[in-house]
């Protein structure tokens, strides 16, 4: 089953599937933006993806918001920096 | 007013300006954005110092092209302008104070509608290239006019004030010091430092930033108020 999103940072919020590439695109250009390494990059969007890809399992509908909350959790564990620039990207301008 | 008081006003003026933080907020997102995408460090570090030449230029070019007007228009500034300036200092003052960051968000949102933010938060993203770089530079500039233009203004009052020798060193020291924490952020990007280190000192010292921008502008309005007006009528040379 693919859970559903409700995008909510959209100029008009709607429901998309989820997709974990594009997770996993955010979280490695967040790890790359605090200078990880590529190789640590690319294997904590994995383990990230998989987080959420996990937690999704029972729910079938959840907002962006909770994607970005539980992907930032388990993102704070390996880098805290990389997390807080994911979870504030939209609030810097 | 002595030449030595002209430069401290100015400096003033360029300390206060180097507080708004439209640009910063912009090669923050640009330089995050561009490492995200696995640009090399040379090349973010050439994008980011284009986006600051852009600054830099507009910043001069602004300030050049207002006090060319006034010492075109004007062979001695009248007293209504001094007094103009200060009344809009006081006023823009209040309104960083009030608007400067949007009130209850996180972050460091800025006041600016959302639409133009995500405009700019596209087009900083986006950037791939020095030009456009150094154009995004430029256009964050204009895009702070509201808050910069009181500061311009009383720059460009004070550089025309000035003996003609000393203005070309008084509009350097006033780019170079309202441009310097621009630089210092794209000198630490360049230099390897983590781009949430930045934002996240933004974010902790954004209100200090906002109270003494904002204080500091009132107290430059009614200072040059009292000494341009007050004291000028004190001692019987009212316009």
């Amino acid at each position: 089953m693919t859970s559903q999103v409700i995008a909510l940072h959209d100029a008009s919020p709607h429901t998309e599937p989820f997709d974990p590439k594009r997770l996993y695109d955010s979280i490695e250009a967040a790890c790359l933006s605090v200078n990880l390494a590529g190789g640590l990059a690319e294997d904590t969007a994995e383990h990230v993806t998989r987080a959420v890809e996990l937690w999704l399992r029972t729910r079938p509908e959840v907002t962006s918001e909770d994607i970005r909350r539980i992907a930032t959790q388990s993102l704070t564990i390996v880098s805290p920096e990389a997390a807080y620039l994911y979870k504030h990207h939209h609030n810097m301008l | 007013m002595t030449t030595l008081e002209t430069f401290i006003l100015l400096a003033a003026a360029a300390i206060i300006q180097a507080s708004f933080q439209l640009s910063v907020s912009m090669v923050t997102v640009m330089s995050g954005h561009a490492l995200g995408k696995k640009t090399a460090l040379a090349r973010v570090s050439q994008l980011t110092s284009s986006f600051s030449l852009g600054v830099i230029t507009m910043t001069a070019l602004s300030l050049a092209f207002l006090s060319f007007v006034l010492a075109s228009l004007f062979a001695e500034i009248p007293t209504i302008l001094w007094s103009a300036s200060s009344g809009l200092m006081v006023g823009v003052g209040l309104a960083v104070w009030l608007f400067y960051y949007r009130r209850g968000s996180a972050g460091t949102i800025l006041w600016i509608p959302r639409p133009m933010a995500d405009y700019l938060t596209k087009r900083a993203r986006a950037t791939t290239i020095t030009p456009e770089a150094f154009g995004l530079g430029l256009t964050s500039v204009i895009g702070e006019v509201i808050f910069t233009i009181a500061l311009t203004f009383v720059a460009a009052l004070l550089l025309v004030d000035l003996p003609l020798s000393l203005q070309l060193a008084g509009l350097l020291m006033y780019v170079v010091v309202a441009t310097l924490p621009l630089t210092i952020i794209a000198t630490q990007v360049s230099a390897g430092e983590s781009i949430a280190r930045i934002q996240r000192w933004r974010e902790q010292n954004k209100h200090f930033l906002q109270f003494a921008g904002g204080g500091a502008l009132i107290v430059l309005g009614v200072y040059i108020y009292v000494e341009r007006i007050i004291v000028h009528f004190m001692i019987g040379g009212g316009a």
